[in-house]
């Protein structure tokens, strides 16, 4: 999966919005029509939708394997001549709720209520929360303790 | 009993603070490099949650989706299971219902009717029959009163939208009841007119209330010394929640739409096992018990869960062991029975168990109790 992005910047927007106005008076250069093309921070395409649509799965199917039990329904398969339905768009975030339900780690951003006329911000928002559930999950399975390992009544130092 | 297990969730893993023989401290990090060469099995939820024995334990957060259908209650609930296996336990949380109801005669007891009480009535023909279901028996008013209102109310838990009721209402003689009414209110003082008769409803008929409001009260009265024969009110279509879901049905993934036997009430928590036709009720909590109290001592019995009911009694034949009265215990073998919906000024229903408070006899004994959830 790819590495989350939640560090978007104001300028990163404006980039953005620099090579969508270039691209679209035909006068982008073919540097710059390479970044466009394959990656663009500031916006929102197929590949964010994609990338936290495998890491609510990849989030989901863990906490399941540890009896933390739900049900969500990422899409994977985003393609770049999609768009994304009202509908969509309630199960993209009801999605991230659910993982959030699910187990009770420490959160540093919160879910934006919709993705009406989202912002840098929230985008980010959306990422570091499936950020600070991976680095959650990762803590509790780092203090585990495993058969053979503990002994009734004593004091226990790993 | 069935626990619900949980891990530990530190947000700095393998800190420990370490004190010193000369009591200065430390935090140090401490992390594994034991290289294992077998990766072991973790003392973890998972590991425990299957340890309970076939339960598959719906997380609190997953709460089933309710629908109604033609008047029958679906639940839909996910439970991440690729099959379910028949005999398994599900815990299950019923949720709240809201909709449209309609049918013949809607118990009273599934529309959360807690009182019905009217300002007269005679000593033969009391106001329960106005809703006993029996077309033949009717509330009438007490012959002692000759003129004013006569009425009589039916407050519910909360408040709901009754939109259709059958009722038979006669009056004596051939004279119509033209100030009859039906009337709803939230505070049982300021009533708004949803229907008022015209004529005499001398069979059973449905009426249509013009309501578009939840009202907690509901109330027919009629005026001017009428002598009025109220022999039933129905209830036949209502909006709002619904307090127990009678036969539900659930899909659990690869099962489908299965009938649930039994009741389920909004907000009760079930452990439900499929029998391979039917999903039944498999356990409501039951915790015995016992307790040690003495004079003017306040004793809180948790059991993990809010019961019900609670039966609180004494060992038979133990002058120095029984007790209890609400009142306060006394020497006599009587029990408490404390429920939800009544508490006494000794005794409750906590959300963990039940508290009670001893303040009469002078040596210490020991009681019993059982109490039931559900």
């Amino acid at each position: 999966m790819d590495n989350l992005i939640y560090d978007r910047t104001q300028a990163d927007v404006n980039r953005a919005i620099e090579l969508n106005s270039k691209y679209n008076a035909g006068t982008i250069t073919a540097e710059e029509l390479e970044e466009w093309d394959n990656f663009l921070k500031g916006a929102i395409d197929y590949q964010t939708l994609n990338r936290v649509g495998e890491w609510v799965e990849y989030l989901s199917n863990k906490l399941n394997s540890y009896s933390y039990l739900q049900t969500t329904s990422p899409k994977t398969d985003w393609v770049e001549t999609d768009f994304m339905s009202v509908e969509q768009s309630l199960t993209y975030l009801q999605n991230i709720r659910t993982l959030m339900n699910a187990i009770n780690v420490r959160l540093t951003a919160e879910l934006p209520n919709s993705m009406n006329k989202l912002t840098f911000e929230s985008a980010n928002a959306i990422e570091k929360i499936l950020f600070d559930l991976d680095t959650g999950i990762t803590n509790m399975e780092q203090t585990w303790k495993y058969v053979g390992e503990v002994i009734s009544g004593e004091g226990y130092f790993s | 009993m069935i626990q619900d297990i949980k891990d530990r969730l530190p947000t700095l893993p393998g800190r420990w603070l370490v004190t010193h023989e000369d009591n200065s401290t430390e935090y140090v990090t401490v992390a594994r490099a034991d290289e294992p060469t077998e990766a072991g099995t973790s003392f973890n939820r998972a590991l425990f949650s299957n340890l309970q024995g076939d339960l598959y334990t719906i997380d609190r957060s997953v709460t089933p989706t309710a629908t109604v259908d033609n008047g029958t209650v679906k639940l839909s609930v996910d439970v991440p299971l690729t099959s379910y296996e028949t005999g398994k336990l599900i815990r299950l949380r019923m949720p709240s219902v809201n909709g449209t109801w309609a049918g013949d005669y809607i118990p009273y007891g599934r529309l959360g009717l807690e009182e019905i009480t009217a300002n007269t009535e005679s000593t033969t023909n009391s106001r329960w029959n106005a809703i006993d279901g029996n077309t033949s028996t009717y509330w009438a008013k007490s012959s002692d009163v000759s003129s004013g209102t006569a009425w009589i109310q039916l407050k519910f838990g909360t408040a709901i939208k009754i939109k259709k009721m059958k009722v038979r209402i006669v009056t004596s003689g051939s004279s119509y009841i033209p100030d009859g009414k039906i009337q709803g209110s939230n505070d049982g003082t300021s009533w708004t007119d949803l229907y008022t008769f015209s004529e005499n409803i001398s069979t059973l008929s449905e009426i249509t209330l013009n309501n578009n409001l939840n009202y907690s009260y509901y109330r027919f009265i009629v005026g001017t010394g009428r002598t009025v024969n109220v022999y039933e009110l129905q209830v036949t279509e209502y909006e709002g929640d619904v307090f127990w879901a009678y036969n539900p049905q659930i899909n659990v993934n690869s099962l489908g739409w299965v009938s649930v036997n039994g009741m389920l009430r909004t907000g009760g928590d079930y452990l439900l096992r499929y029998n391979g036709a039917q999903w039944e009720i498999a356990q409501n909590p039951v915790v015995t018990g016992t307790f040690g109290i003495t004079r003017n001592e306040t004793i809180t019995v948790n059991v993990g869960f809010k019961p019900k009911l609670v039966i609180i009694y004494s060992a038979m034949n133990n002058y120095s062991g029984v007790a209890v009265s609400d009142s306060s215990p006394r020497d006599y073998n009587i029990p408490i029975i404390i429920t939800d919906q009544y508490s006494g000024h000794k005794v409750a229903i906590t959300s963990t168990g039940f508290s009670i408070i001893e303040s009469g006899s002078p040596v210490a004994y020991t009681l019993y109790y059982v109490a039931i959830g559900g």
